[in-house]
């Protein structure tokens, strides 16, 4: 250790009880800011209750799709296919249940083994065969959505049963139940991260998979689990989308893979700095739907949100980089 | 520079005068000189430990060296220049990892960083073979320059590393000395490969180039150096010509006085055999049979490359076994197909020598690394962990083994390697194994903490467990173990008896070709 170095870490000691707490709740400090600008900015319309339903109610599909992101990031693989496996199951819920008219339970199921056996294949090429996972996600992820078109015929699919857009639409203490199963999602993704051996596992495999190797650790099954995971909670999400919606889009899919990584990876700078975690990403999910609301209360439509979750996503990584960097140091 | 100067026969290439290194107070290279003349072979030996290789990252400018320290290639004081390009300073390295991307032609690499180009920054291909051919020759090697790296054997390899060294060097116009630093080259190379190196060698000091060459061989240190300067415990304790003596000289110039108590007594009684293992091989093992018993403390040693230091690992099944079988406790099993995960259950578990990459995550905390093993004890039901009961544990380990801080919170980047080494023994112990292997288990471990290890290692041993330590520390094997096999060429040699041999006998066992 230089000099240098060795006075930093002093001063880190020094500093380390403010900073670390910064550094916690640095994502819930930037998220209460904005709630103030756009409260200050908006005195009448923004800080309601309508604003919270809306905000709350309106982006489970982004909440459950990062969750579900977040389980692979957190063993060390990425999943670009993630948004191409809401769409598809939107769709293919759609054409089964409003086209074909299965019932509702059977076409569930059918779109959520869908979803896992594409998980499974994802999970085949990227930790049994050993290819990249960025890479073999993108592909699958290009593939499935070529798919999406194909079984949707590059139409809007409609027709979807009644019920199942009244219970996902239906509030439960005023908000929308599949907002409820988003946050249940969350505090299962938490226990099992937190509190679980499966958890301290993945972060062992994510943080230096030959020891987790070495440990006597099933590490490809593990990574296996992350992937499969991911596109499981996709599937589910895809379920809320065309059931919130009563329709589904095909091409909707694209729009949740920006927003779920943008999430993700500012979620792992809160609560655990340095560790993809479950209350860290739900914040920062509503962080960034927070944001985007307010814009658009504002009057800005389409290159905001891009922008936002662009920005967000940039400055997300640039801050857990630097936060490794800076343990890294220790080292 | 003026030409005359180049030619002068008799000057010294390198001179290096009072060169010391110090890490956190602990001095590790104290008042170091070395003269290297031109046309000379040097080589730089001693142990693990005795400063030989920080002196090589000084000269390499990896360490900076403590003020005071005197430079001088030729008539160049290059003080101010460590870590620059060779051709600045006049000295290449070759380090037994070459630096060679094997996917790329031997133009790439040799002329990666200075490709002559032409109109639209076209790189003159012709120009450039006719150029690498040029120096190819220089080292005897008759390979097409468009050859790609891994086409090449692991000897021609090496002479395309000394080959770049050489022109690296030669690109410095200003140069009147040359000197080629190799550090242990010939760890990987076959036997007729260590002639063919050492005859390119001579011929380029024929021509003025100077060569310091660090290795661990000290037959080939006697074949082909005309010197030998010994470094021990940071000092230099000989610089002698090797003219007409043996090995057995250099060991004893190693070595030295016997060190201080630092090793537990071993208990004499030894439980029944528990471990068996016959023709275990893997891609550096070719054929290893050996047997452990209760209690008992097994060391491994050899060279580099020979296969001792795979063991630990296609025993553990972190590394492919090609073969072997044998029993544990009285049931088979077979190396091949071994999974760590597989050996974990059967009682067998490794504490590789690179602590950083393959034995603790530094990033995670103390407490983390030490339940990762044996976190479904720590369970209610085997769902969630009850945090209460594991961090008591984890307490009560870190106390027992006597880590320093006593806190399971901490990252364990944070801790000394040799506390962190204590964290990492534990972390098995828990478990109670039967059979232990450790590689290289107080790497980068101060001398007080080693004493701890082996005092729990000992500890280990004396409450049933077989321990197998594959190590180059003669001393700590003479002293721990109870067997001590010698590997070469990926078979055991020889074996002694740990009560009977003394460092000297072991090291030559070790060192003889």
């Amino acid at each position: 250790m230089t000099d240098l170095q060795a006075g930093a870490t002093a001063f880190k000691k020094s500093g380390s009880g403010v900073s670390l707490q910064f550094e916690k709740y640095g994502v819930v400090i930037a998220w209460l800011v904005i709630i103030a600008f756009f409260s200050i900015l908006l005195p009448t319309t923004f800080p309601t209750l309508g604003t919270l339903r809306l905000i709350l109610g309106t982006q489970t599909v982004i909440l459950i799709t990062t969750i579900g992101l977040m389980l692979s990031l957190a063993v060390g693989e990425f999943d670009l296919s993630v948004g191409s496996v809401v769409g598809f199951s939107a769709s293919l819920m759609a054409v089964l249940n409003g086209v074909w008219h299965w019932g509702p339970l059977e076409s569930i199921v059918t779109t959520l083994v869908v979803a896992l056996i594409f998980g499974a294949f994802n999970a085949f090429l990227s930790v049994y065969v050993g290819v990249q996972s960025i890479i073999v996600t993108l592909g699958s992820g290009t593939l499935l959505a070529g798919l999406t078109l194909f079984v949707t015929n590059t139409k809007v699919v409609t027709g979807l049963s009644q019920d199942i857009v009244t219970f996902m639409t239906t509030p439960f203490l005023g908000i929308p139940i599949p907002f409820w199963g988003g946050l249940i999602l969350t505090i299962i993704a938490w226990f099992v991260l937190e509190h679980t051996p499966l958890g301290r596992r993945m972060a062992f495999v994510q943080s230096n998979r030959d020891v987790a190797r070495l440990a006597g650790l099933k590490v490809m099954w593990i990574r296996a689990g992350g992937l499969i995971a991911t596109s499981f909670f996709a599937g589910i999400a895809g379920l809320v989308l065309v059931g919130t919606n009563g329709a589904a889009n095909p091409q909707s899919g694209a729009y949740y893979l920006l927003p779920a990584f943008a999430a993700a990876f500012l979620g792992s700078t809160a609560i655990k700095p340095g560790r993809f975690n479950a209350f860290g990403t739900f914040i920062a999910v509503y962080f960034l739907v927070t944001g985007i609301t307010g814009l658009q209360y504002l009057g800005f439509a389409g290159w905001p949100e891009q922008v936002f979750y662009g920005g967000s996503l940039i400055i997300a990584v640039t801050i857990s980089h630097l936060i490794g960097r800076r343990r890294g140091t220790a080292q | 520079m003026s030409n005359e100067m180049k030619a002068k026969p008799d000057s010294v290439t390198l001179s290096v005068k009072n060169v010391s290194k110090t890490f956190f107070g602990n001095t590790v290279l104290s008042n170091f000189d070395l003269d290297i003349h031109r046309g000379e072979i040097v080589a730089l030996i001693g142990q693990n430990g005795s400063g030989k290789s920080t002196f090589i990252k000084i000269l390499s400018g990896f360490h900076a060296p403590d003020e005071g320290g005197e430079f001088a290639l030729g008539s160049k004081d290059i003080s101010a220049m460590l870590g620059d390009r060779a051709n600045k300073t006049g000295m290449a390295f070759i380090h037994q990892d070459i630096p060679l991307i094997p996917s790329m032609t031997i133009i790439e690499n040799l002329r990666i960083s200075k490709f002559q180009t032409g109109f639209a920054r076209r790189i003159l291909w012709k120009k450039e073979a006719i150029e690498v051919d040029r120096i190819l020759k220089t080292v005897g090697l008759d390979v097409s320059p468009y050859s790609r790296i891994d086409q090449l054997s692991v000897t021609e390899r090496a002479l395309v590393a000394i080959a770049r060294g050489l022109s690296e060097i030669q690109a410095g116009s200003d140069l009147d000395a040359q000197l080629l630093v190799l550090d242990e080259p010939t760890a990987y190379l076959p036997e007729d490969g260590v002639i063919r190196l050492f005859s390119v060698l001579k011929k380029l000091t024929q021509d003025g180039v100077s060569i310091l060459f660090v290795s661990h061989r000290l037959d080939e240190v006697l074949d082909h150096c005309s010197r030998a300067v010994v470094l021990r415990g940071g000092k230099k304790v000989g610089d002698l010509s090797t003219e007409g003596k043996k090995e057995r000289d250099l060991v004893e110039i190693m070595l030295g006085q016997e060190p201080e108590k630092m090793y537990p007594d071993r208990s004499q009684k030894l439980g029944e055999t528990v471990f068996e293992v016959s023709h275990l091989s893997g891609s550096q093992v070719t054929d290893v049979s050996f047997d452990g018993r209760k209690g008992e403390i097994v060391g491994f040693i050899g060279l580099p490359g020979d296969g001792y230091d795979q063991v630990p690992y296609i025993l553990a099944g972190a590394q492919k076994a090609t073969g072997g079988e044998g029993s544990l406790a009285g049931k088979s099993v077979s190396f091949e197909g071994m999974t760590p995960s597989k050996a974990f259950r059967r009682g067998i578990v490794l504490l590789p020598a690179d602590r950083k990459v393959l034995s603790g995550a530094g990033g995670m905390s103390v407490g983390d690394n030490l339940t990762l093993p044996t976190l479904a004890r720590f369970t209610a039901g085997g769902i969630f962990i009850q945090s209460k009961k594991e961090k008591t544990s984890v307490l009560r380990e870190l106390q027992r083994a006597g880590v320093v801080p006593l806190d399971g919170g901490t990252r364990l980047a944070t801790l000394s390697g040799g506390n962190q080494q204590k964290v990492l023994i534990s972390k098995w112990a828990i478990s109670d194994p039967s059979v232990y292997i450790l590689h290289e288990p107080t790497q980068g471990v101060d001398v007080g903490a080693k004493r701890q290890v082996f005092a729990e290692l000992n500890r280990l041993a004396d409450n049933g467990a077989l321990i197998i330590i594959s190590s180059v520390e003669y001393e700590d094997l003479v002293n721990l173990c109870d067997r001590i096999h010698v590997v070469r060429g990926g078979k055991i040699i020889e074996t002694f008896k740990g009560s009977e041999v003394n460092t000297h006998a072991l090291a030559s066992a070790v060192h003889q070709r």
